[in-house]
């Protein structure tokens, strides 16, 4: 099985102004930013797949991927999710076929540590 | 035929219209979503996919001898392409029409609010024009490229109602599909 998350990753790196928002702080497989993260860090994009499914053929992987899009402020965690919606949805690539947004993002807040994020959901079609 | 993922398509299409005649874009200087340069015309935006349905009317021919038909012959056939466009304007109108009546516009001044005017009814005639779509076809390679459907020429029609309505959760559109006609100065099949 091809590694779903690693090619969202790197599709996502090669999107210049998605990096220059958040750098190398996309972080695969994850529902929050590693340990030693803080938001004055600068903004860190952090998604994990949440379910999805095959074609009927098995050619395509269609995973329901779900973003985090983390910032100092709420203000620069909408950029960063604004950033994330323009690299990803109707995008497409040799290996994805199809990305499109399931819901507009939705500003929330971290309960424990306060961290201010925008949470949003990805239909991600994948060449297998 | 082998099984090939990249020949798996997910794509929007693009709705062209032109004069019947008028040439077809090239296949290897036009590129994915350019425009296809000419008389060739879109129409802005659309509030529902582009479809294409064939329908094969057969006649089977049945022999005494037999059970099942013996040959089967295509007696009739039609083409069409549809979809609602999503802005309404006076031109809009009229492509949905078949081009009824030119759309006057009176640009605005100091005294003169800017509109557009147009007629509908009492033409027998329909417009034929030449129609085309362009979807996309991403390769292997990840580079796009384009299909490009194309009918010589064709008819549009209103189809439906077009609902204007303050209580719907939805916008108005205009619904307008495209029926092709037979064209004897291109080739069969």
């Amino acid at each position: 099985m091809i590694d779903v998350q690693a090619r969202i990753r790197n599709y996502l790196l090669a999107d210049v102004a998605l990096v220059a928002l958040v750098g190398a702080r996309i972080y695969a497989g994850r529902a929050e930013p590693p340990p030693g993260y803080k938001p004055g860090d600068g903004a860190a994009l952090v998604f994990k797949v949440r379910g999805g499914g095959l074609d009927y053929e098995d050619a395509l992987l269609i995973p329901s991927v779900q973003f985090k899009c983390y910032g100092e402020d709420e203000v620069s965690a909408w950029m960063c999710y604004c950033a994330l919606h323009d690299a990803l949805h109707d995008g497409r690539s040799a290996q994805i076929l199809h990305a499109e947004a399931e819901t507009l993002g939705q500003p929330l807040e971290e309960p424990q540590t306060e961290w201010r994020y925008v949470l949003a959901h990805f239909t991600i079609m994948m060449r297998t | 035929m082998a099984n090939v993922v990249a020949n798996i398509i997910k794509s929007g299409a693009t709705l062209y219209r032109a004069p019947v005649g008028e040439t077809i874009p090239d296949e290897t200087t036009v590129a994915y979503g350019a425009a296809w340069g000419g008389n060739w015309e879109t129409f802005g935006y659309t509030k529902e996919p582009l479809t294409i349905s064939y329908e094969s009317e057969e006649a089977d021919i049945v022999v005494e001898e037999e059970l099942a038909p013996v040959k089967r012959w295509r007696i009739s056939e039609s083409l069409t392409l549809e979809t609602v466009l999503a802005e309404l304007t006076a031109a809009y109108l009229q492509v949905a029409a078949s081009d009824q009546d030119d759309v006057t516009e009176t640009a605005a001044g100091a005294a003169q609010k800017g509109y557009e005017e147009t007629g509908l009814g009492g033409m027998f005639e329909l417009a034929e024009k030449a129609w085309g779509f362009e979807g996309l076809f991403i390769t292997s390679g990840g580079d796009d490229e384009p299909i490009r459907v194309f009918v010589h020429k064709g008819t549009a029609m209103l189809n439906g109602e077009v609902d204007f309505s303050r209580d719907s959760d939805d916008y108005v559109g205009v619904a307008i599909p495209r029926r092709a006609l037979a064209d004897p100065s291109q080739d069969a099949g």
